[in-house]
């Protein structure tokens, strides 16, 4: 069996990967006389098939996300919890992902879960303490929708879509600022849980970072909620920020990775937007 | 993290080592991300994987000590008689086919397989890619990628014939 010279270098290959027109053709052609380059072009489709079928797709090993994650996420912010010790076992992992980024990642991650669960709704907590007192469950949720790149379920820049979207999937229709003029576009909107209930997140970027703000209506009437709202008060935990506030009877948390000055600006800037839409409601 | 299974693949067989592909794929995805917002949708995929497949060449020049240009140069360019067309196999048909869906047997093959020969097999036999893709993944033109395939397919073929 030994295929003709000035065939053999097509013989490999699949009839649609011979890009040059004609060639198709008038291999067949040539096929159809010569047995010896038959054979072996048969040859050839049977190793072809056999590697698709047969030769190992090696999936992503399941920590290798998380690593990614980890060091994705950025180095822990100076007010951040960094004492929980990472867990014994993982220091080869750490080292792998490269030290600090990932210890603190993982202690994130560990003191995310620790708080999670403990913290009950309460309703009658002012709304205000009450976000507080859940950073972590929003920056849990806003880390998870990162990383498993489920950030929007309505996208769109346009609060005229990302508004209707959330109707009837809430009890509460939520206000949907547009900070672009400020510069924080929006992504879009999904709809999260939090604390047993079901929660507006809308998505805005500033550059490269991401922010959720998660809005619902606030548990108490806001009192005097009148004025230059609440400033918002800001935390933070492990490089994701929070801040918190009231206004017009909507209570928000922004989470983010932004630079918290930025951050603590975005809050500023919503709760002012959140105010003149109740106060000159007609320009809604 | 999208692409992640396809990004992992390509590295493990390029690297051929689980511990360097996987940082190879960490190191990608990085340098993905700072490029770029996120990575979601088809478009990104070859640009995705260009990274690390470009990864882990570096990746496989510092374990080589800097000799990856030399292969892979010497790979393309070398013994033509290596891809196998220049000789017949006395292998039978049967044989061959058997061999080839031997798993272990095939994949030691296609390890054994020249970097330029075994990137081009692997995105187009594995990741399904096509010419366009792969034409943007390695940044070659369309006629190299048919030439490199037809090639890396001989090479194959006779690899697997020589055991």
């Amino acid at each position: 069996m030994k295929p003709c010279l000035e065939w053999a270098h097509l013989l490999p290959l699949a009839p649609e990967e011979l890009t040059e027109p004609g060639l198709a053709q008038s291999l067949a052609l040539h096929l159809g006389d010569c047995a010896d380059c038959s054979t072996r072009q048969s040859l050839y489709a049977g190793v072809r098939t056999a590697t698709r079928a047969t030769a190992t797709r090696h999936p992503a090993p399941r920590l290798l996300q998380d690593r990614i994650a980890a060091a994705l996420a950025p180095p822990p912010a100076a007010t951040a919890v960094t004492a929980t010790p990472s867990p014994p076992g993982r220091g080869f992992w750490i080292g792998l992902a490269g030290g600090w980024l990932a210890a603190g990642a993982l202690a994130c991650a560990l003191a995310v879960s620790l708080l999670l669960g403990p913290v009950p709704w309460n309703a009658r907590q002012a709304p205000s303490t009450l976000a507080l007192d859940n950073t972590a469950a929003y920056i849990d949720n806003h880390a998870r929708a990162l990383v498993t790149q489920h950030l929007v379920d309505v996208d769109s820049s346009s609060r005229h879509t990302v508004k209707p979207w959330f109707r009837g999937r809430l009890d509460y229709a939520p206000p949907v600022p547009d900070l672009a003029p400020q510069g924080y576009p929006l992504v879009g909107g999904r709809l999260d849980y939090v604390d047993h209930r079901s929660v507006a997140v809308l998505v805005y970027r500033r550059r490269q970072h991401v922010i959720d703000v998660y809005v619902w209506p606030a548990a108490a009437p806001a009192p005097a909620s009148t004025s230059a709202a609440p400033p918002g008060r800001e935390r933070g935990s492990l490089g994701y920020h929070s801040v918190a506030g009231n206004a017009a009877g909507m209570s928000y948390v922004a989470v983010s990775d932004l630079d918290p000055v930025e951050l603590a600006d975005l809050g500023r800037i919503f709760a002012q937007d959140l105010q003149t839409q109740a106060t000159g409601g007609t320009l809604q | 993290m999208p692409h992640l299974d396809a990004a992992y693949n390509l590295a493990r067989w390029l690297t051929r080592n689980d511990s360097d592909a996987q940082d190879v794929v960490q190191d990608a995805y990085l340098r993905a991300f700072r490029a770029f917002d996120g990575l979601r949708g088809d478009v990104m995929r070859p640009w995705l994987l260009a990274i690390v497949r470009n990864t882990s060449l570096s990746c496989l020049a510092r374990r080589n000590h800097g000799g990856r240009d030399v292969a892979y140069d010497e790979a393309l360019h070398g013994d033509p008689d290596a891809d196998g067309e220049g000789r017949a196999h006395p292998l039978d048909p049967e044989t061959l086919a058997m061999r080839a869906q031997d798993r272990r047997r095939l994949d030691a093959a296609i390890c054994r397989l020249p970097v330029p020969f075994r990137e081009v097999l692997i995105l187009r036999e594995l990741q399904e890619c096509s010419y366009e893709e792969i034409v943007q993944i390695l940044d070659i033109p369309a006629g190299t990628v048919m030439s490199r395939l037809s090639r890396a397919r001989a090479r194959l073929l006779a690899l697997l014939a020589a055991e």
